[in-house]
């Protein structure tokens, strides 16, 4: 019996999209990246509550909603740390990245929110992200990268992708080190590479 | 410290989701009603923002989220298999995401109310009432999860914040989301925590 690749379809934007897209070719994992151009009404009809992202795993169990996407790929490779204070770190890191760094660097970039909350964010989260980086190697304070490294990555790259790394300067050494960690990864090297442009700049 | 705290304003909003937990597990904790975040707090907030949860230990946590999954790990209220974890992440990222949000925007009018009947119902609370239907339980499991608390507390919530989402919710039109709000709230600890929790102007 063959079972099929796992598939993972979004947008060519980055905002959501890019966290599994990051976890999966993190990790080398061969699946099928489907870019969607719209959702039309046969394909809404598959998707749980209407949306995307949507993963797809081999044996067909389909999960939605971003973070439970990476959780679920994460699990996979024990990327998620190994006490319960880890993993604990893990979701207040990947939460606070999703709803509070991912979301309104987006909506800056789409014009609907006040830029000036990208420097309450660098001031507040990105400072925070620092400062645990300095202290503990990895974010979620244990002795291995988990999923709340590669969030933080993600939201650094994607504020620079969002045209604002001019304010990160040179105060932000251990992010810098972060991304160029992530960035060296084969997986994600090529993802970059290779990505399609959406054209939106977010 | 004795009893694990939770510090909160006095508004419902993402703070309820960890309290209504607490009572729910019937977990004796001191419920930390703040009035505003000044100097006697900000020092334990990791990125300037409440809730807070502090454990016996000391254990900081802040993130709604990540304190309901921290409190349910302990309890074993986040399911027995990675599909079933997995649907309960799911389900709490999109009530709280998702739902929750959705709420908040439509009652400091940034969104059209129209969407409500247009997309959070059929998508969201139908969807979850279907399940219900079918699977009894949210995350697909043999009992109840975080999951169900997280769809319940925002069933109750929206028709809280938006009266006309309730018109169109409530009265047996959703019965196993009306089943499921009958399971938390007959539940004693909720039930009391509901009694007990201070009205607030702020609606939210």
């Amino acid at each position: 019996m063959t079972t099929n690749k796992p598939s993972f379809s979004y947008f060519k934007v980055l905002v959501l999209g890019q966290l599994p897209r990051f976890t999966l070719y993190y990790f080398g994992t061969d699946f099928t990246d489907n870019y969607v151009d719209s959702i039309d009404d046969e394909f809404r009809k598959t998707l749980k509550f209407g949306q995307l992202p949507l993963f797809v795993d081999s044996d067909g169990f389909k999960i939605t909603q971003t973070d439970a996407i990476c959780k679920y790929i994460a699990a996979k490779h024990d990327f998620l740390g190994k006490s319960i204070k880890e993993r604990a770190i893990v979701d207040e890191t990947i939460s606070a990245v999703h709803d509070d760094v991912i979301i309104p660097g987006y909506k800056v970039g789409k014009g609907v929110e006040d830029k000036k909350v990208i420097d309450t964010i660098i001031s507040r989260h990105f400072t925070a992200f620092e400062k645990e980086l300095a202290e503990n190697k990895f974010i979620a304070g244990g002795d291995n990268y988990t999923l709340a490294d590669l969030y933080v990555f993600a939201a650094y790259h994607y504020y620079k992708h969002l045209g604002h790394s001019e304010k990160f300067q040179n105060k932000f050494p251990h992010l810098e080190a972060l991304q160029a960690y992530f960035e060296s990864n084969k997986g994600i090297a090529e993802y970059i590479k290779n990505r399609p442009d959406s054209g939106k700049g977010i | 410290m004795t009893k694990p705290q939770l510090s909160y304003f006095k508004a419902r909003a993402l703070g309820q989701f960890p309290r209504v937990l607490l009572s729910y597990l019937s977990i004796d904790y001191d419920n930390n009603y703040i009035d505003k975040i000044d100097e006697s707090i900000i020092d334990d907030l990791k990125y300037g923002q409440l809730p807070l949860f502090k454990d016996t230990n000391g254990f900081k946590l802040v993130q709604s989220m990540a304190i309901t999954k921290y409190i349910s790990e302990k309890y074993n209220f986040l399911g027995k298999t990675p599909e079933e974890r997995a649907l309960v992440d799911e389900t709490i990222s999109a009530v709280h995401i998702d739902v929750f949000t959705f709420i908040i925007r439509v009652f400091r009018g940034v969104e059209e109310k129209e969407k409500i009947q247009e997309l959070i119902i059929p998508r969201f609370f139908a969807k979850w009432n279907q399940i219900l239907g079918e699977k009894k339980y949210i995350a697909g499991g043999d009992s109840y999860t975080l999951a169900d608390l997280y769809v319940y507390v925002v069933y109750e919530y929206i028709g809280y914040v938006l009266p006309f989402a309730g018109d169109l919710l409530y009265g047996g039109k959703f019965p196993h989301l009306d089943s499921l709000k009958e399971h938390f709230e007959s539940n004693k600890g909720v039930a009391e925590y509901l009694k007990n929790r201070p009205v607030t102007e702020r609606k939210i």
